[in-house]
C-alpha cells in the first residue's frame, strides 16, 4: 500500500504513546535510581520517589496543557510563536541541548553494566557503534515501527516487574523499611529530586503530542503513564530496601541487578541477571531511539529544513563521540546527577515550561479581547 | 520450465512478433477449410491439434469443423453430445433457413452443456487451450465453443505438510475450477465473488481472486487486483511467482501472504474479511493480508476444546522462540557469561566439555551444518532408503559423534531440540524460514556474548515492528493493541465470545454472529 | 547502497570485539580458604576445585574426595589468588564460589581486606557461605573426606537443609552477613567449622558461630549458646526442645514460628520485648503420659516448653552483653521503630547495650503428638 516511513503526523495511538512513555521513563531510572536515592533518603527511599512522582505528575499536567494548545506542532515550533522569533529559537535550543545531552549520557551509561558485570570485557566502543546502529536503523523505518516494538516491549516489562517482585520474596526482612513514616521529611524530601528529575523527561511529551491521534485521551494516558512509571521504580525501590537493606543498596551502583543475580528461589531459579541485561538492552534502546527521533525532528523544524533522516545519520556519529568524552564511571554516574538535579531539573524540566503557559495562555487571551 | 515454454509458445523471437500481427488480424472465415488452416499454422501443426471435418447434418454441401487439444477435452462428451449429433441428427429445413447455421447447430443439433458464441479467432485460440472445443460452420463469421475439459487431475488429498488430526481432510489440486467449487461448497453466499484474471505473456495463467462483498475491505481487495494487474511475466508456475511479486518485503525472512492448501483454511480467512488468490495448475492458494500470529495457528486449535488449544498455541509461540534464539543462547552463556548459569548446571557441563576438541562456536555451528546436510538429504533421498538415512542421521549424529568426542552430548540436545523446535510450528513456510535465523543469532553472540544476544533479539523485534501486509502493520492485534482481537492470537477464545471480525479489516459488516448471550 | 554500508560497517565492528574465553578454560572454584603467611604476613590462599577428568562423565559415580586444591601466597589478598592463578591446571572462574572459609589469624587481624575485594570486583560473587575455623583452613581445604565427592556442596546442603532439624549452628551467606556488619553497631554472627577426627576419619563438623565485631573475630560461640539465637532471629524451622519434665523426656517439633524483637519506652527505660510464637508437635516422650485422658497435660507441656525457649533466648542474650557487643539486631531494630531515640543513643550503643532489660513472652501450642497418642507401658 503507501510505502511511506510511517511518520506523518498523526501516527501514533494514545496506548502506544502511552507505552512509549513508560518504556522510556522506566529503562535507566529502575536499575539507576535506587542507589542515589537511598544515599540521601535511607529507608525512605521508596517513600521518597513517590514524592518525586508527585512533583512530575503536576509537570505531567503542565507539559499536556501547554501542548495542546498548539496540537499540530512540536515545541521547538510554536516557542517561537509564543516568545518571538529570537527569544523562541533560544528556548528551543535549550531544549534540544537538554535532549541531546541526555542521549549521550544514556548512551554512554548503557555500556555500564556490560563492563562492570559481565566476566569478559567487550571494548565499549564497540556497544556504542552496535548500539547507534539499531537506533539509526529505527530512525529510517519511522515512528510508528518504534512505537510498535515498545508495546511490545511492554510485555515484557510487565513480566520482568512481577519476577522482581516474586524472586526475593524468601529473603524479604519487613524490619528494614520501618518506620514508615518518616521521622526526618527533610531527608525524605531532598532524596525525592532525583528521582523526579528523572521522571521529569515526560517532558518528550512536548515533542510527541502532535504525533497522537487521539488529543483528547492523552491528558489521561500521559498521566497514567507516569503514574505507572513512578510506582515501577519505586516498587523497585521498596523491594531492593526490604531484601538488602539501605546501606547495600546505597553502597552498589547496580543494585536492580544485583538484587536479581542473589535472589534465590530455589536450586533451579538462581542467578537469574541475564533476564535483567535484557530488559537493560531493550529499554534503553527504546529511550535511545525516542531520543534520537526528538533530536532529529527538532534539529530539522530548528534548522527549517525537510527530511530528518539525514539529520539523523548525520546525528548517530557526532553523538557516538559525545559519548565517549566521558573518562570514567564517577563522571558518567555521579557528576551529571548533581548538574541534572540542581540546575537541569528546575530550569529546564520545571520553570520553562510554566513559563511558556503562562504566556500563551495570556497571549491567547489578548487575541480574544 | 522449458519444455512449458517450448510447448506454448513460439521458437522465433522474430516469427512471434509477426504472427502475433498475423494472429490478431485473423477472423473466422466463413470457409472451414480456410479456419482449418489458420488454426493448423497458428498452433504450429503440433501433433495434438486435431481438427475433424464432419457434415453438417448429412447435408453435402454445408460441413462443420471441430478443432481441439488432445489430451485436454473429454472425449466422452465430446463424442456423444457434440459429433454424434451433428453427424447424425437431420437437418429440419425450415428451421435452419429461419435462424441461420449456425444457430441452428447451436440450439438444435449440439446437446452439450456450456456453448456459446465467439467472434474473434483469438478467443478461440485461447479456448482451445482451455480444454474447450471450437465448432466453425461453414458460411459463418463467428464460431462455438463448447466446454468440454477433461483432462487428468490428482483426487482430492489431504496436504502432506498440513495434515492434521481430526477435521475435514481435503487439500486442493491443481486445477482451478475444482478448487473454486471446494470454496463455494463452504460458502453458499451470493456475495461470494470470484474475480478472474489472466498473467502472464505465454503462460497465460487464470488467476481468481475471492472475497465477500461486504465483509472484506475494499481498500484491501483493490490493492490486490491493482498489484496482480502489474505483474509482467511470461508464464507463472506457482502461486508462490506471485507471492513473490505483490509482496510487500519479498527479501523479508516472515512471508507477508499466506500460502496453504488447505481449503478449510482459505474459508476461515474469507470469512473473516481477507481476500484469497487461487492460480491454475498448483494447489497453494494465496491469502492476503497475513499477520504475524497466524505462524501459530492450526485448523487443529479451532476444532478441537478451545483451553487445551490456547496451551498449545503458547507451547508453539515457545518453540518459535527455541528455534530461534537457543544456540545464540547457549554460546553467549558458554563463552562469554559464565556467571549466569547455575552452578550445578555449569559444573555438568564442563565435564561434558572436557576432551572436544572444537571451542565452543566451532563444535555448535559443526553440528547445525550437519542437521542441514541431514534435513536436505531427508527431503531429497528415495522413498525406500529413506527410513535407513534417519537411523544413520540418528546413530551419526547422536551417539558416534558424541564417543568419538567431537561434540558434547549437550550440544547434541541443544541442537536437535533447536531442529524439532523449528517443525512444532504448523506452517511449512514458518519452518524453512526458521532454520536459517539461528545462524546470524549464533554468530553475534559469539562474537559479543549477552550483549549480542540482547542486540539480535532487538534487530529482529524492530525488523518484524517494520513490516507491513497490505497497509496493516505486522504485529497486529498484539501491537497496535486492540483487545477485542486478542482473542484469537495466544489463545483462543471459545466460539461464543468470537462475535465480531478483526478490526483491523475495515468493512462494514462485522459481526459474525447474532450478540445475544449463550443460551439466550 | 546504504544498505550494504550498515552491513559492512557491522561486520566490521564484530571484528574488532573481545575475546571471548570459553568454558573450558575455566576451572569451577567451590572453596574458598584464606590464612595468614607466617612467613611474610601476607595472605595464603586455598581453592578448591573439582577434578574434571576420568572419563568425563558424571561426577556421582565414584565415591571418595573428587577436588583438588591449589594455593598461593601474595602481600595483598588479590595478589595472593593471582599468584594461585598460576599453579591452577585451568583459570579458576570465582563466580560460583559456594562457601569461604576464613582462618582464625585472618579474622582476628580483620577481614576488611576480604570484603572489600568480594564486594568490588565484579570476578567475586556475594552469594558463598561463609565460615570461620579455628586453626588453619587449609587444612580444612586438602582434609581427605571419605564420604563426601564435593565437600563444598554437602555443606551448603547441610546449612539449609539441616538446619530443620539442627538448632546447633548458625551459617550465614555473604551478602546477608554484610547487611548484619555494616548496620551500626557492627557486630554480626558467622558460621563456624571444624575439623574433627572420628575414628580416624575427618569429618567436617559445623557447630556454634563465630563473633566479629567491626570486622575482626572476637570470639566464637558454642552449640548451646546458638539456639538462643535461632530462635530470635527466626531461623528455625523445627526445632526439638528436649527437656526433662516430671521425670519424662519430652522431645518437641517445631513446626512453624515467630519472633518478634521490639523496643518499648517504659518510662525512662529501654526494654527490649520478645514475643515468641511457635506450634509444634510431640515427637516423642519417655514415659507413659495418659494423653488420651489427661486434657491438662499438654497445656503444662507448652508452658514447660516456653520456659525452656525463654531459658535458651536468656542464655544468649546474656552472653551477648557479657561481650558488651551486639550482635542480636537489637540497634537495627531500635533505629527501624524510634528513629529519634536512636539517634541520640547510637553512639554509645556499646554501655547502653548491657544494661538493657529483657522480657520475653512465650506463646507455644503443641498441636500434635503424631501418630499415637499413648504408647501401651508394656517396655
Amino acid at each position: 500500500m503507501d510505502k511511506k516511513n510511517g511518520t506523518e503526523k498523526p501516527c501514533l495511538s494514545h496506548h502506544q504513546y502511552a507505552c512509549l512513555i513508560i518504556n522510556t521513563l522506566v529503562s535507566i531510572s529502575a536499575f539507576m535510581i535506587p542507589s542515589p536515592t537511598v544515599y540521601t533518603s535511607k529507608q525512605y527511599g521508596a517513600l521518597s520517589v513517590l514524592i518525586g512522582l508527585v512533583q512530575v505528575i503536576v509537570i505531567g499536567y503542565l507539559v499536556v496543557k501547554l501542548g495542546l494548545m498548539y496540537p499540530d506542532k512540536t515545541v521547538i515550533e510554536y516557542s517561537q510563536d509564543i516568545l518571538g522569533k529570537v527569544a523562541g529559537k533560544i528556548v528551543g535550543l535549550i531544549f534540544l541541548l537538554t535532549f541531546f545531552s541526555v542521549n549521550v549520557l544514556a548512551l554512554r551509561q548503557f555500556t555500564l553494566p556490560f563492563q562492570a558485570f559481565v566476566s569478559v570485557d567487550i571494548p565499549y566502543t564497540v556497544i556504542l557503534i552496535m548500539t547507534m546502529i539499531l537506533v539509526v536503523y529505527v530512525l529510517a523505518k519511522g515512528l510508528k515501527t518504534l512505537s510498535i516494538c515498545s508495546e511490545l516491549i511492554i510485555n515484557f516489562l510487565a513480566i520482568f516487574f512481577i519476577l522482581l517482585m516474586i524472586l526475593p520474596m524468601r529473603n524479604l526482612d519487613w524490619i528494614n523499611i520501618k518506620p514508615l513514616v518518616p521521622h526526618d521529611w527533610g531527608m525524605t524530601i531532598k532524596g525525592s529530586f532525583l528521582s523526579a528529575s528523572f521522571l521529569a523527561e515526560d517532558i518528550i511529551g512536548l515533542m510527541l503530542i502532535p504525533y497522537v491521534k487521539d488529543k483528547k485521551k492523552i491528558m489521561k494516558s500521559n498521566q497514567l503513564a507516569v503514574l505507572i512509571s513512578g510506582l515501577c521504580i519505586s516498587g523497585v525501590t521498596a523491594v531492593e530496601i526490604l531484601t538488602m537493606g539501605y546501606e547495600r543498596v546505597d553502597s552498589t551502583i547496580f543494585s536492580t541487578f544485583m538484587l536479581l543475580r542473589e535472589a534465590q528461589f530455589s536450586q533451579t531459579l538462581e542467578r537469574l541477571e541475564s533476564v535483567a541485561i535484557a530488559m537493560w538492552g531493550g529499554l534503553v534502546f527504546i529511550k535511545l531511539s525516542l531520543y534520537m527521533f526528538i533530536l532529529a525532528e527538532g534539529f530539522r523544524e530548528w534548522l527549517g529544513l525537510k527530511d530528518n533522516k539525514k539529520i539523523g545519520f548525520i546525528l548517530a556519529p557526532i553523538i557516538v563521540i559525545c559519548s565517549m568524552i566521558p573518562q570514567n564511571i564517577t563522571q558518567v554516574v555521579r557528576f551529571p546527577n548533581h548538574v541534572w538535579v540542581s540546575y537541569v531539573y528546575p530550569i529546564v524540566l520545571f520553570a520553562l515550561p510554566i513559563l511558556l503557559l503562562l504566556i500563551s495562555v495570556i497571549k491567547k487571551r489578548g487575541e480574544k479581547n | 520450465m522449458s519444455l512449458f515454454n517450448k510447448l506454448f509458445s513460439n521458437k522465433d523471437n522474430g516469427n512471434k512478433q509477426d504472427k502475433k500481427q498475423q494472429e490478431q488480424k485473423l477472423k473466422i472465415d466463413k470457409s472451414v477449410d480456410k479456419n482449418i488452416d489458420n488454426v493448423k499454422s497458428t498452433l504450429n501443426g503440433n501433433f495434438d491439434v486435431i481438427t475433424r471435418k464432419v457434415s453438417l447434418g448429412g447435408k453435402t454441401d454445408q460441413y462443420v469443423v471441430l478443432a481441439y487439444l488432445d489430451g485436454m477435452v473429454d472425449k466422452t462428451v465430446l463424442n456423444q453430445s457434440i459429433l454424434r449429433p451433428i453427424v447424425l441428427k437431420p437437418v429440419d429445413d425450415e428451421k435452419f433457413r429461419k435462424v441461420g447455421p449456425l444457430q441452428y447447430v447451436e440450439e438444435f443439433m449440439i446437446t452439450a452443456n456450456d456453448v456459446s458464441e465467439v467472434d474473434k479467432f483469438s478467443d478461440c485460440i485461447d479456448d482451445i487451450f482451455n480444454g474447450c472445443t471450437i465448432v466453425f460452420v461453414d458460411g459463418c463469421d463467428k464460431a462455438l465453443v463448447c466446454d468440454t475439459k477433461g483432462w487428468k487431475e490428482r483426487s482430492i488429498d489431504e496436504p502432506g505438510n498440513e495434515a492434521i488430526a481430526m477435521g475435514p481432510h481435503m487439500g486442493f489440486n491443481e486445477t482451478l475450477l475444482t478448487n473454486v467449487t471446494m470454496i463455494r461448497r463452504y460458502i453458499r453466499d451470493p456475495n461470494l465473488h470470484f474475480e478472474p484474471m489472466t498473467i502472464g505473456r505465454s503462460g497465460k495463467t487464470d488467476v481468481v481472486i475471492a472475497f465477500i462483498d461486504g465483509i472484506a475491505d475494499d481498500n484491501i481487495v483493490n490493492e490486490v487486483k491493482k498489484r496482480i494487474q502489474q505483474i509482467d511475466i511470461d508464464a507463472v508456475i506457482d502461486s508462490s511467482y506471485i507471492a513473490e511479486l505483490i509482496s510487500d518485503a519479498p527479501l523479508s525472512p516472515f512471508a507477508t501472504l499466506q500460502s496453504t492448501e488447505r481449503p478449510d483454511k482459505v474459508v476461515a480467512n474469507i470469512l473473516e474479511g481477507k481476500v484469497a488468490i487461487f492460480v491454475d495448475s498448483t494447489p497453494v492458494v494465496l491469502v492476503a493480508p497475513f499477520l504475524f500470529w497466524e505462524f501459530i495457528q492450526s485448523p487443529d486449535d479451532y476444532y478441537e476444546n478451545s483451553i487445551i488449544s490456547s496451551g498449545v498455541r503458547v507451547l508453539r509461540v515457545l518453540s518459535l522462540f527455541i528455534a530461534v534464539f537457543l544456540p545464540g543462547f547457549y554460546i553467549s552463556i558458554v563463552s562469554f557469561n559464565q556467571e549466569m548459569i547455575p552452578t550445578r548446571f555449569i559444573l555438568s557441563l564442563m565435564s561434558g566439555r572436557l576432551f572436544v576438541p572444537f571451542s565452543p562456536f566451532a563444535e555448535v555451528f559443526l553440528m547445525m551444518v550437519l542437521i542441514e546436510i541431514l534435513r536436505e538429504a531427508g527431503i531429497h533421498f528415495p522413498g525406500t532408503i529413506g527410513q535407513t538415512i534417519s537411523i544413520v542421521g540418528a546413530l551419526a549424529v547422536g551417539q558416534s559423534a558424541v564417543s568419538a568426542g567431537l561434540v558434547s552430548p549437550f550440544v547434541v540436545i541443544i541442537i536437535s531440540v533447536t531442529t524439532l523446535a523449528s517443525y512444532a510450528v504448523p506452517s511449512y513456510t514458518a519452518s524453512y524460514m526458521m532454520r536459517f535465523l539461528p545462524y546470524p543469532v549464533l554468530i553475534v553472540s559469539a562474537l559479543l556474548g549477552i550483549y549480542g544476544f540482547a542486540w539480535c533479539m532487538v534487530a529482529l523485534l524492530i525488523h518484524i515492528a517494520s513490516l507491513r501486509s497490505f497497509g496493516i502493520p505486522y504485529l497486529t492485534p498484539v501491537a497496535p493493541f486492540r483487545l477485542i482481537d486478542n482473542k484469537d492470537t495466544l489463545l483462543r477464545m471459545p466460539r461464543w465470545l468470537m462475535k465480531y471480525r478483526p478490526s483491523f479489516i475495515n468493512a462494514e459488516n462485522k459481526k459474525r454472529m447474532a450478540t445475544k448471550k449463550k443460551g439466550e | 547502497m546504504r544498505k550494504v554500508l550498515a552491513i559492512i560497517l557491522v561486520l566490521a565492528t564484530l571484528l574488532f570485539s573481545g575475546c571471548s574465553m570459553p568454558i573450558e578454560n575455566y576451572n569451577l572454584v567451590l572453596m574458598f580458604g584464606i590464612d595468614k603467611d607466617e612467613k611474610t604476613g601476607g595472605y595464603e590462599v586455598t581453592l578448591q576445585m573439582p577434578k574434571m577428568g576420568s572419563g568425563g562423565e558424571q561426577e556421582g559415580t565414584s565415591i571418595g574426595n573428587e577436588t583438588f586444591t591449589v594455593f598461593g601466597v601474595g602481600k595483598t589478598l588479590e595478589q595472593a589468588v593471582k599468584d594461585a592463578y598460576v599453579k591452577a591446571s585451568g583459570i579458576p572462574f570465582l563466580q560460583h564460589i559456594q562457601v569461604v572459609i576464613i582462618g582464625e589469624d585472618v579474622g582476628k587481624e580483620g577481614i576488611a581486606e576480604m570484603v572489600d575485594l568480594f564486594k568490588r570486583d565484579p570476578k567475586y560473587t556475594l552469594t558463598p557461605w561463609l565460615f570461620t575455623t579455628k586453626g588453619r583452613a587449609e587444612e580444612i581445604l586438602n582434609a581427605e573426606l571419605e564420604y563426601d565427592t564435593l565437600p563444598s556442596f554437602s555443606i551448603v546442603h547441610t546449612v539449609t537443609d539441616v538446619s530443620k532439624f539442627n538448632p546447633k549452628f548458625y551459617a550465614i551467606q555473604f551478602n546477608k552477613f554484610l547487611e548484619n556488619i555494616e548496620v551500626l553497631p557492627h557486630g554480626a554472627l558467622m558460621g563456624r567449622i571444624n575439623l574433627i577426627k572420628e575414628n580416624g576419619k575427618n569429618i567436617l563438623e559445623i557447630s556454634g558461630a563465630s563473633i566479629y565485631k567491626d570486622g575482626k573475630l572476637i570470639g566464637m560461640l558454642d552449640d548451646l549458646d546458638i539456639i538462643g539465637y535461632n530462635w530470635l532471629r527466626d531461623r528455625y524451622k523445627s526445632v526439638d526442645v528436649s527437656f526433662p519434665y516430671k521425670d519424662m523426656h519430652v522431645n518437641i517439633s517445631i513446626d512453624s514460628g515467630r519472633t518478634r524483637v521490639r523496643p518499648v519506652i517504659r518510662g525512662n527505660k529501654l526494654i527490649y520485648r520478645i514475643d515468641v510464637k511457635a506450634s509444634g508437635s510431640i515427637e516423642h516422650i519417655s514415659s507413659y503420659p495418659d494423653l488420651e485422658n489427661d486434657t491438662s497435660l499438654l497445656n503444662e507441656l507448652n508452658i514447660v516448653t516456653g520456659k525452656k525457649i525463654k531459658s535458651y533466648i536468656n542464655v544468649t542474650v546474656k552472653k551477648a552483653q557479657d561481650q558488651r557487643i551486639d550482635y542480636l539486631g537489637f540497634e537495627k531494630v531500635l533505629e527501624h521503630t524510634y528513629p529519634e531515640l536512636w539517634e541520640q543513643t547510637k553512639d554509645d550503643w556499646d554501655n547502653i547495650f548491657p544494661n538493657i532489660q529483657v522480657e520475653i513472652h512465650t506463646n507455644i501450642s503443641i498441636k500434635n503428638t503424631g501418630w499415637i497418642l499413648d504408647n501401651p507401658e508394656i517396655y
